[in-house]
């Protein structure tokens, strides 16, 4: 009888496992440096944010870095300050009339209210060959599970690459606008406790408005002329995704081309590498990108990001309903088109289809 | 048989042992980039690449004016205990001087140096200051670029506080005292070389000295004043808790006396005077209840000679002379926006077109190429031509007017307007160019309120007293005006 009373003795301590304490260090809150000057009409922006940390989903916030000291300095030692943005907390903008100059080289100067100071490596700027074209070209994506395909524009830039030098491009989009075509004439009524109908109360205006939008491409467009070099080239340079309001009549977009550094452009390149990892087994391992930025109390700090300077050029492009090959069925908003933000009824001033 | 095995086995262990390797240590040292170069400082990013664990005693940068790295000034890092890059600074360089580099990292008492880097450092350069105009004691601020530690600003011979150097392209400066001059050059010193602005940095002048005190400490008010060949003439009016002041105090500037001078005429206040006439006023019976004189003066050096009386009242009216006619403008009687002309040749009296503006005595006023100018309560100045009775907005005042009473004075092409009832700001107006320019602010005691003004030698002579409100002994006093004075 003792003999099994103490077996079961012996089965209770085996129940009282500890559990094994993974200790996962804490993640670094790290300085993250975006922006790019260059030779256009500025005002450029500069956007410092802190990174935040996260184990198995984010638990902070991404926060904007202000009050800090910014300036961008050439290599004859000019310096202009940046001012932070009343609107845009985090971000810098140089002052009216900056534009970078082709053959000067610039660095980046951060000082932050904990007197941390930042510096990037210098950054020369490179020219850059003209637009002599844009080519529109249709895109459809098909979708599983979907019947119609996600679709869009992609634009094709047509440059003449200059033979002597070694050229590396980025493309990025202005704020574009487009005509905004709605249904008042089909507006209704909330339903409310009181009516719970849609009653039909048609609106006299307005059916057309002028839309901007800051278009952001979806991919990162860049390109190295290895196999072009100093020739004629159209290479891929934007994306528009067709939302069903966005070519329902005329959409106009500032195509901007740059000429990054060699270093921007491998930056730019392992992102875009990062950013376009999809799951399959050939994707790249996800990594620290490390950018050309440097704290100059602890050079071995992580700081993320990059300051890039470049030239600029642009082109200006209008698209019609007509150039796409296939467009999504068109949304409607049975409001007043004055509604949507961002829209007005007045034609802007530069609007020349 | 078992022997020669034996000493097989163990020769070709012995040889074994022999071809043991040991793995090479690869440290390899990188000088990356310059990475700011200014006047005087230069920041160098240098990287230490080894693929085993390393301990050196030193690692930094060498910089040499030559290539060989004769005397060189080294930037000593320390002891680095792990591979990764590394960034040296130095300053206290030449201003554009060409420099040669190279990183170097020192383990176990060998140095290994990176590849050498060649950068020149920069040329200070001046591109402007602001602002131009200002006092000693303020701040200013120099836009330009590469100004290195041990920067010197200089004011003509006066070496100006550096309170900040901003990146190295904007100084923050005090501004000494003057060393009496008005307009100086602005030099900055960095190093041996020596930059100066093409535009030159004015002081702000004007220079008061107190003079005199009016005699006896008494203080007048609702007095006329007016100088001529004999000198400068305050009197009549209201002596505080003395009644009506009977007569003139007269000073020479010369001497810096003051004399008594007998008024054979009826004591009054809110009486008109110019340097040839004087007449009019009044005397208070009751509460703002007045008997107006009429009586009229011609001034003879020191002495009055009756004309016959005024045929209107005239009290706190505003009198001027030009070309040897005396006008009368506005106050009580003349009314408000009237103006009189008298012709001492038939000594009579025309009344000339309506004013544009409300005048009286209070209102500041001057003369400058037979012109009268105005300066209306609402800082609007009015040239007023006699020749034709026209009036045309002039210009506008920019300073404080407060409650009236300023001054305005003319010296040469230019016209100090200012010290109005209970400021101290005086104003230089440039009759040719039309700019305005602060003068220095009055001294004394800022209830003041001025009892007279003239003009001689080319200085400005203020006497002024303290407001009627204000009790105690406290004399008028005698400033004299130097424009250009520091």
């Amino acid at each position: 009888m003792l003999k099994r009373l103490i077996y079961i003795l012996l089965l209770f301590p085996m129940a009282c496992i500890d559990p094994y304490e993974v200790d996962v260090p804490e993640g670094q809150q790290l300085l993250t440096v975006e922006g790019l000057i260059h030779t256009g009409p500025g005002p450029h922006a500069i956007s410092l944010t802190r990174s935040d940390t996260y184990g198995s989903a984010f638990e902070g916030l991404i926060r904007p870095v202000s009050g800090a000291t910014v300036v961008v300095r050439d290599n004859e030692g000019r310096i202009t300050f940046l001012e932070e943005g009343a609107q845009a907390r985090g971000t810098y903008f140089t002052p009216a009339g900056f534009r970078a100059e082709i053959g000067k080289s610039y660095t980046l100067q951060i000082q932050t209210v904990e007197g941390k100071v930042y510096t990037s490596l210098p950054e020369r700027v490179e020219s850059v060959p003209e637009i002599e074209n844009v080519a529109i070209n249709t895109i459809t994506i098909p979708v599983e599970g979907q019947e119609i395909p996600r679709s869009g524009v992609q634009l094709v830039a047509e440059i003449n690459d200059p033979a002597d030098q070694n050229n590396f491009y980025f493309w990025r989009n202005s704020p574009a606008t487009y005509i905004f075509e709605t249904r008042p004439d089909l507006f209704t009524i909330r339903p409310s406790d009181s009516n719970p109908n849609r009653t039909p109360a048609p609106k006299a205006c307005c059916a057309t408005c002028y839309r901007t939008e800051i278009s952001r491409n979806q991919s990162i467009f860049i390109a190295q002329d290895d196999n072009f070099n100093g020739l004629s080239t159209r290479i891929p340079a934007a994306f528009i995704e067709d939302d069903g309001f966005r070519f329902v009549n005329k959409y106009r977009v500032d195509l901007k081309q740059y000429s990054v550094s060699k270093e921007a452009y491998r930056f730019l390149r392992l992102v875009k590498q990062q950013a376009e990892i999809s799951g399959s087994i050939f994707d790249p391992p996800p990594a620290t990108i490390r950018g050309n930025m440097i704290s100059l109390d602890n050079p071995d700090e992580v700081v993320l990001g990059y300051f890039m300077a470049a030239g600029e050029s642009s082109k200006r492009v209008y698209i019609d309903k007509s150039d796409l090959t296939f467009r999504q069925n068109r949304a409607i908003v049975p409001d007043d088109c004055r509604v949507i933000p961002g829209t007005t009824v007045d034609v802007p001033a530069d609007w020349n289809p | 048989m078992r022997k020669l095995l034996s000493l097989s086995i163990f020769l070709v262990l012995l040889t074994g042992w022999a071809c043991t390797q040991e793995e090479d240590v690869t440290t390899v040292v990188v000088t990356e980039e310059v990475i700011f170069v200014s006047g005087d400082k230069v920041r160098m990013l240098g990287r230490l690449i080894t693929n085993q664990p390393i301990s050196a005693s030193d690692h930094g940068f060498y910089l040499s004016t030559n290539e060989n790295f004769s005397s060189p000034i080294v930037i000593s890092l320390g002891v680095k205990e792990s591979a990764g890059r590394f960034i040296g600074e130095t300053t206290g360089l030449q201003i554009n001087q060409p420099y040669f580099a190279k990183a170097f990292v020192e383990v176990n008492g060998v140095e290994i140096f990176g590849e050498v880097l060649e950068l020149t450092t920069l040329n200070p350069i001046i591109e402007s200051f602001s602002p131009t105009f200002s006092i000693p004691g303020s701040e200013m601020i120099i836009q330009g670029r590469n100004f290195p530690q041990g920067t010197k600003v200089f004011f003509g011979t006066q070496e100006a506080t550096i309170l900040e150097n901003v990146f190295e392209t904007r100084l923050r400066v005090r501004i000494p005292n003057p060393s009496g001059q008005v307009v100086v050059p602005i030099r900055v010193q960095i190093q041996d070389r020596v930059l100066e602005f093409s535009q030159k940095f004015e002081y702000r002048s004007g220079k008061f000295t107190l003079v005199g005190q009016f005699p006896e400490g008494r203080r007048i008010y609702e007095n006329v004043f007016f100088q001529n060949q004999d000198g400068l003439f305050a009197g009549l009016g209201i002596s505080r808790l003395a009644g009506y002041f009977p007569g003139f105090q007269r000073f020479n500037p010369q001497s810096g006396t003051w004399t008594a001078v007998n008024f054979p005429g009826t004591p009054v206040e809110g009486a008109f005077a110019t340097s040839g006439y004087l007449g009019g006023g009044g005397i208070e019976v009751d509460r703002d209840v007045f008997t107006y004189s009429r009586e009229f003066w011609k001034i003879n050096g020191s002495t009055f000679e009756p004309l016959p009386d005024l045929p209107f009242d005239s009290f706190r009216s505003l009198a001027f002379e030009l070309d040897g006619q005396l006008f009368l403008a506005g106050g009580t009687g003349i009314g408000t926006r009237g103006i009189r002309k008298y012709n001492s040749a038939t000594k009579a009296w025309a009344l000339l077109g309506s004013t544009p503006l409300d005048i009286d005595y209070s209102l500041a006023y001057f003369i400058y190429q037979n012109k009268v100018y105005f300066i209306a309560q609402d800082r609007t100045i009015w040239e007023y031509s006699p020749q034709s009775d026209s009036w045309r907005v002039f210009t506008s005042y920019p300073g404080q007017l407060e409650n009236g009473f300023g001054m305005a004075q003319v010296i040469g092409d230019k016209v100090y307007i200012g010290l109005y009832r209970r400021t101290d700001q005086l104003w230089e107006l440039d009759l040719k160019t039309l700019n305005w320019k602060t003068k220095n602010n009055i001294p004394g005691l800022p209830q003041s309120v001025n009892i007279g003004y003239y003009t001689f030698n080319g200085q400005i002579y203020i006497l002024r007293a303290a407001e009627v409100s204000v009790s105690g002994n406290l004399p008028m006093e005698l400033y004299r005006f130097d424009p250009d004075g520091i």
